[in-house]
């Protein structure tokens, strides 16, 4: 029993500790919300294991794990983003702003520029990653830069210029070997650390095959290497340069303590300083912004994302150019959902009706041809469809049906509105037809056959029958299997994305919203697919939304249904 | 229910079942279809082939994959850069093996090839050569009877046409001259066409000649026979020839067909050389010199022939110059006159413009006097009533100025101004007020100025010294007001000139126009009948003309090549009365010599089979010469590569250029051209003899296509298998983990029991796919810490299946374990079981058949999830089925269908069998509430 019981708290503590260390890095990334979630996840672990009462919880610690991570966790950062202003300009946060801004390199005004060629210590046949630069100033005057040593992220390289032919840097004197036959060329440099061979340089067409291990291994120090003499500043491989030359830059902001007017106050506080301008970097909606110093205009340089308030839902009910697109959509998918719906019940429910006699021949032959539309997984008959069916000018619904057969124009499946919908419910209702005549099959099956007896003694038409005794008899097992598909076709992403993508585009709208797109795929679009931009916030705002109009379709569908009686059985 | 059949009701089900099933059949048929079904115009082909499928599932290596592996090997790319030498070496070696096999099956396939169409050109096409110049034959008198229809038709409607624009003259005279030069008609031509007649004459004469010449020819053969004592039928018909030869000459009245014909020639050449070899010496040579000489004879009349049909198509083109002679002065005239016309137009809108601009300005210039005349409205009331001060001062005090010649104000450039302006206004009548003001001002201003003196003595008066302070102001105004409105007046005059002298030459052009545009009307008339009218002779001598030399030609066809001749002008003949505009009768279709058209397609393309098999030889040998250096030289270059010198390997570039040059430009497309006509060919009822022939063929050029050209497939069957692992391992580990929360919901009682159960039914209400932003971004964050986890990567997208299948695998997993009866439990608890052994040796055995039915059905829905892996993966390599089924669609693959509907049908297969199988629990499964996902 103690064994057992050293065992249990063991893994209490192990889990703990395992827990409470990732804790520490969200909370060190900022990522609070999962760090809330881990911290319920940690006392509900700890409460499961250590009190006997929790014993039931045991056995869903696995699962809740997954859950709380995967669907809690999103559900409760969607919330979070729908009031933030997330989208393309404002993707990163404050302190990872800061961060790439204090690591921004700016070349000085009136630059000079260094060429620069690699000597490299050879291991065997192979270079090696201790090499010296051998610079060249704009004068012709020669500088030979020590490797790089790395300091935090980044690396510094002392530079010296060469007197005679030598030079000594933190007490390594290195002195260049020119070549016999032609002195203006350097073969090598001698040092005590070894000889260093002419490796590469982009002004020597010659050296280019050594190009492939440069990139691989001297490329991303140099790009990150500061190049330092005291007399001559600093020297940066720039993104305009790239490893074409070496350029005189600094960083372009630092960090600097300041007085500030805040709230009327004069406040000491640390701020952005502009090292062209010397002007500090002012701050506001979300974004940090330059200050020209002569005209005083403002120009952005990056946002970051916070806390916006109603900001999404307002523009979606208030910006008429969000809720023009925004209400198009919602309309489409309400009509999509209950046509999806009408149609697949139509054609499953006739079906049914022909193929509900027990004494017809090969009926379970029938009902296995008629379910494979529903087999193939959709994706497949889709793109199928969109590429081989519908396609404008290739598909073969226009190049042979129409126009090789009834030598008609061609009909443009994807670019009218009105046809795209047409394409959109033809294929839907081929891959839902099966599933409504199965389940019509079954519920036209538990319906008794005395009622139709009594029916036909009273001498009751077959509309008649079908009016007063099928349909309300079906209706009943079959009504909230309809709402769980108006649900499901609601959201029924795959079908709009693959076929049409949404498309055509709706004239004048700045979301990327199309005409036969519904919530769900235009979520989809504002988070990843937009021409113009992610626009996080709106699509979280937008998800909310259609959680809520599921929610309640869902919870009238679990009355309907007797979902809820099962939770107090 | 009724107990009868219904055939109706199995006729609609089949119907439905047909259009139901459509799509599938499609992506088979369109799977194992062997052309390229994205062009193709039919939904089905009769060409099938596998190959599809064994691309996407073997993935073989073809030349130029093997090529760039091998190219990839010496360059030591991933991942043969951290392999050793040993296995670089022997993967090299398994790769030149492998082009060893294509190399000898392409030779094969080849030779094969190059067999069949050997046999084709030997043992077929004579007799088929035969047999379509046959067919040409029957069909051409039909064409040719239609043609002597059509050239009646046409001499009536043409003679109607000639007799209305008064061409007769000339096109009589042609016409005749057609028919044949009777000594009656050579007058009429002399004046016309002397060149004609000089030809025509000396072919006369030479004929003439040539009939003395042989006139004794006959009578002498048949002695030198006779004394040879030689005869019988070689004989007679010799000297039939040579009479029938002689009266053809002798009458004069010869067509040039016949002699072109050379029947009668062909008989006397056979039989001369037949009998000359019975005879001896002297009387040899004498009857072989008389057929050289009349063959001789025959040369030269023909070579006048030549020259006298050149000169008949000089006359006819002559005619059509004069024709087009006068045309062409009626267009020319009209050009000019439309020319004319046009820059009438041009000038006309010219001046319109001008007029408008010039009327602008106008406008603005008298807006701008109009501003003038009111604001020197205040200048002319003060300079009023400055002088009006003046009086009633000049009437109080004395008029003397004391001799004092004192200055006051200098009005002086003000009067000039004024002047000027005055006289510049002088000429216009439109600004007569203005100028009335404006003289009212000058004549204040000279008042003021005579003044002058007076007002300098008195200016100690408060009325003048008043007048002096606003002075300035006053003149300030008026000179401002003067100065701008100068410019005005100096143009205005001008401009309105300008403007009337526009308007009368619009008039006149407008006159002008009017009359051209009269003029025009008729003469376009006039050139579009006469263009019509031409287009009709033209047509009624190309039909002539065709008449005669396509009956000509028609005699001749005893020859392939001769019916290639005739058809070709005939289908000539019958392009040129398309092209024209004129209503004709209805013609013969022109498709009744498709026989003919293909055994020429097939002898061209046996031709061609023949010159590519050559091709592919050679490019084979070369390939293999080059592939064979490479081979000895490999384990040299792999060893300096690997020292880190970097090596270009010239024999890959030679090969590719080899490639390039062979197999890109050339053999492939004509494979392709050959693959194509043999397929069209076989099919046909007159090449049935040859179909199995071409079949082979066609198969042959279609294999050596697939193992030499360009494929680009992708890696299929990874992204199977990638979908196979994630959808498998998710569906397996989260039917295993919402058992296992399943279990106390349904045998425990607990506190938060019931919230938890609705929070599980809520949460399964969120689609994980509307979360996906912050999945991505959580499987971005994870992937930093643990990256099996993290984006692009299979384990993470398995994650994410789990966790969003939980919640509702748990709820169905409950229903389950609730049908359990419990006692089952109590009684191994009675035997020391303790909760866990109970879940795991008892509920879960039991409710194992149920739990595999839900995993595979997890396993069918995370296969068939589209949407979250897209957004997880982005490498190819770690694509699934879905994902990649995607770029089928979008990216170098969407022309490819035969690949795509492959990738499909095998896509799809595995899912089919595993849910047709499972029907039963589906169903079932379907009545208790769950909706297809």
């Amino acid at each position: 029993m103690s064994v057992k019981r050293a065992i249990i708290w063991l893994s209490v503590a192990l889990i703990d500790a395992i827990l409470a260390w990732s804790v520490v890095v969200l909370v060190s990334n900022a990522s609070y919300g999962l760090a809330v979630i881990v911290v319920l996840l940690l006392i509900f672990i700890d409460y499961a294991l250590i009190n006997p009462k929790g014993y039931p919880f045991l056995y869903m610690i696995p699962a809740l794990i997954f859950m709380m991570i995967l669907t809690v966790y999103p559900i409760y950062y969607t919330f979070q983003i729908a009031f933030e202003n997330y989208v393309t300009g404002y993707m990163w946060s404050r302190q990872q702003v800061v961060s790439e801004l204090l690591n921004t390199i700016v070349i000085k005004p009136n630059p000079k520029y260094f060429n620069y060629s690699v000597y490299t210590l050879y291991k065997k046949y192979s270079p090696t990653e201790n090499f010296v630069l051998l610079l060249k100033g704009s004068q012709g005057k020669l500088y030979i830069a020590q490797t790089p040593e790395k300091t935090g992220k980044r690396y510094i390289s002392r530079f010296e210029m060469l007197t005679d032919g030598s030079v000594s840097i933190n007490g390594v004197k290195y002195s260049v070997v020119r070549s016999v036959k032609n002195p203006s060329k350097i073969v090598s440099i001698y040092s005590q650390k070894g000889n260093y061979v002419y490796f590469y340089s982009p002004m020597d067409h010659e050296t280019f095959p050594n190009l492939k291990f440069f990139n691989m291994y001297y490329a991303s120090i140099l790009s990150r290497t500061e190049f330092v003499n005291p007399q001559m500043g600093t020297l940066f491989f720039t993104n305009k340069y790239g490893f074409s030359k070496l350029v005189t830059a600094k960083y372009e902001y630092t960090l600097s303590n300041m007085p500030v007017l805040e709230n009327g106050k004069n406040v000491e506080k640390t701020v952005l300083i502009n090292t062209l301008t010397g002007l500090p970097v002012v701050e506001k909606d979300f974004a940090f912004w330059n200050v020209n110093p002569k005209t005083g205009k403002k120009t952005k340089i990056i946002g970051y994302y916070g806390y916006a308030g109603l900001k999404n839902f307002k523009d979606l009910l208030t910006n008429k150019q969000i809720m023009a697109p925004f209400l198009s959509v919602f309309i489409w998918t309400f009509e999509w959902a209950a046509l999806s719906v009408f149609f697949t019940f139509v054609a499953g429910l006739i079906l049914a009706m022909i193929l509900n006699n027990r004494n017809m021949r090969f009926r379970t032959v029938y009902r296995t041809l008629l379910i494979i539309p529903w087999a193939i997984p959709a994706f497949i008959s889709i793109i199928i469809f969109r590429v081989g069916f519908f396609n404008v000018s290739f598909g073969i619904i226009n190049k042979i049906f129409l126009e090789h057969w009834l030598h008609l124009g061609p009909i443009n499946w994807f670019g009218n509105a009105f046809w795209a919908k047409v394409a959109l419910l033809i294929v839907n209702t081929w891959l839902g037809f099966p599933y409504m005549m199965v389940i019509s099959l079954g519920a036209l099956q538990s319906i008794p056959n005395e009622l139709y007896e009594a029916a036909s003694i009273d001498g009751a038409s077959k509309w008649h029958t079908f009016r007063k005794i099928t349909f309300p008899l079906l209706m009943i097992p079959l009504a909230p299997l309809l709402i769980a598909s108006f649900a499901f076709n609601f959201n029924n992403f795959n079908v709009i994305y693959l076929l049409t993508g949404g498309g055509p585009p709706i004239p004048h709208s700045i979301t990327p919203a199309g005409q036969t797109d519904i919530l769900l795929s235009y979520t989809y679009n504002l988070a990843f697919g937009g021409v113009s931009g992610r626009n996080y916030g709106l699509a979280a705002a937008i998800s909310i939304l259609i959680f809520l109009i599921i929610a309640t379709i869902s919870a009238v569908n679990f009355k309907l249904s007797g979902s809820f009686e099962e939770v107090n059985r | 229910m009724m107990k009868r059949a219904h055939p109706i009701r199995h006729i609609v089900i089949w119907l439905v079942i047909a259009v139901v099933l459509f799509p599938v059949l499609w992506i088979f048929t369109t799977s194992i279809r062997r052309g390229n079904a994205y062009i193709s115009t039919s939904l089905f082909s009769g060409q099938t082939t596998w190959q599809n499928y064994v691309d996407l599932i073997l993935e073989p290596k073809n030349v130029p994959a093997l090529y760039n592996e091998v190219s990839n090997i010496y360059s030591l790319g991933e991942p043969y850069n951290k392999m050793s030498k040993k296995k670089i070496i022997a993967k090299l070696n398994s790769d030149f093996n492998a082009y060893d096999r294509y190399f000898k099956s392409t030779l094969k396939m080849s030779n094969s090839i190059k067999k069949d169409a050997q046999w084709i050109n030997t043992n077929f096409l004579p007799e088929a050569k035969k047999a379509a110049v046959k067919n040409v034959k029957k069909h051409g008198a039909q064409d040719l009877l239609y043609l002597n229809k059509l050239s009646s038709y046409l001499s009536k409607r043409y003679s109607a046409l000639g007799k209305k624009y008064k061409l007769a003259g000339l096109l009589q005279t042609l016409k005749k001259f057609e028919n044949s030069p009777t000594p009656q008609m050579l007058s009429v031509i002399k004046n016309y066409f002397p060149n004609v007649l000089k030809q025509w004459e000396k072919y006369a004469l030479a004929s003439k000649a040539a009939a003395s010449k042989i006139s004794n020819f006959p009578s002498e053969i048949s002695g030198l026979l006779s004394n040879n004592k030689i005869s019988g039928k070689n004989a007679n018909d010799l000297i039939a020839a040579y009479k029938q030869t002689y009266k053809m000459l002798a009458n004069g009245n010869f067509s040039y067909s016949k002699w072109f014909a050379p029947i009668y020639l062909r008989e006397i050449n056979m039989n001369t050389i037949k009998i000359s070899q019975s005879l001896h010496g002297t009387d040899k040579i004498k009857l072989i010199k008389m057929k050289n000489d009349l063959f001789s004879t025959v040369q030269n009349l023909n070579a006048y022939k030549t020259s006298y049909t050149k000169s008949v198509q000089n006359a006819l083109d002559t005619s059509k110059n004069a024709y087009e002679e006068l045309v062409g002065n009626l267009q020319d005239s009209l050009n000019n006159l439309e020319n004319s016309y046009s820059k009438d137009l041009n000038d006309l809108s010219v001046l319109q413009n001008n007029a408008s601009a010039y009327s602008a300005t106008l406008t603005k210039d008298a807006s701008q006097i109009a501003l003038f005349a009111n604001n020197i409205i205040p200048t002319s009331i003060a300079l009023e009533n400055f002088v009006s001060i003046l009086k009633t001062v000049l009437k109080g005090e004395s008029q003397n100025s004391n001799g004092k010649n004192e200055q006051f104000y200098d009005f002086s450039p003000y009067i000039i101004l004024t002047k000027k302006w005055l006289s510049l206004a002088s000429d216009q009548q439109s600004f007569l007020g203005v100028t009335k003001k404006v003289n009212v001002i000058l004549n204040n201003l000279e008042f003021l100025q005579s003044m002058g003196n007076f007002m300098a003595t008195h200016l100690t008066l408060d009325a003048i010294s008043n007048i002096k302070s606003s002075l300035p102001f006053v003149t300030l105004k008026l000179k401002s007001g003067l100065e701008m409105s100068m410019p005005v007046l100096k143009n205005y005059d001008s401009t309105k000139k300008e403007l009337n002298a526009v308007y009368s030459k619009t008039k006149q052009i407008t006159k002008e126009i009017s009359k051209i545009s009269k003029e025009i009307l008729p003469l376009r008339k006039k050139l579009e009948t006469l263009n019509s009218s031409i287009i009709l002779a033209q047509l009624y001598y190309l039909t002539k003309i065709s008449k005669d030399s396509l009956k000509s030609q028609f005699d001749e066809i005893n020859s392939f090549k001769n019916a290639q001749l005739f058809l070709g002008n005939l289908s000539n003949f019958y392009s040129n009365l398309e092209n024209s505009n004129v209503k004709l009768p209805v013609f013969p279709s022109y498709s009744r010599y498709d026989e003919f058209f293909n055994v020429e397609k097939l002898i061209k393309t046996v031709s061609l089979a023949l010159k590519t098999s050559n091709d592919i030889d050679r490019l084979v040998t070369q390939y293999a010469s080059y592939i064979n250096k490479l081979k000895n030289r490999s384990t040299s270059y792999i060893e300096i590569n690997k020292l880190g010198f970097p090596l270009i390997v010239k024999e890959l570039s030679t090969l590719n250029s080899l490639y390039q040059q062979q197999y890109v430009s050339k053999i492939g497309p004509n494979l392709g051209i050959i693959s194509r006509r043999t397929h069209d060919l076989s099919s046909l009822k007159y090449l049935s003899e040859v179909s199995a022939k071409l079949n082979s063929m066609n198969n042959k050029a279609f294999y050596i296509t697939q193992e030499w050209k360009v494929k680009y497939i992708p890696p299929f069957m990874r992204w199977l298998l990638n979908s196979i692992i994630v959808a498998g391992s998710a569906a397996v580990v989260t039917v295993f983990l919402s058992a296992l929360m399943a279990y106390p919901f349904s045998r425990f009682r607990f506190v938060g029991r019931k919230y938890g159960l609705i929070g599980i039914l809520l949460v399964q209400m969120f689609p994980t796919m509307m979360a996906m932003v912050a999945l991505y971004l959580l499987l971005n964050f994870i992937g930093k810490f643990f990256p099996p986890l993290g984006l692009n990567t299979l384990g993470g997208l398995a994650f994410l299946y789990i966790g969003g299948g939980i919640a509702f695998d748990a709820w169905l997993t409950k229903g389950f374990f609730d049908a359990i009866p419990k006692e089952l439990e109590e009684a191994a608890m009675v035997d020391g079981a303790t909760r866990f052994q109970t879940f795991w040796k008892i509920i879960l055995p039991l409710s194992a058949p149920i739990l595999a039915v839900t995993t595979i059905l997890g396993f069918v829905g995370n296969y068939g999830d589209y949407i979250l892996a897209s957004i997880v993966l982005t490498g190819i390599n770690h694509y699934t089925y879905a994902v990649g089924l995607q770029t089928f669609s979008t990216s170098q693959y969407s022309t490819n269908w035969g690949l795509m509907t492959a990738a499909a049908l095998i896509g799809m297969i595995p899912i089919l069998a595993l849910f047709l199988g499972l029907q039963r629990f589906i169903v079932s499964g379907l009545t208790q509430g769950s909706v297809k996902g």
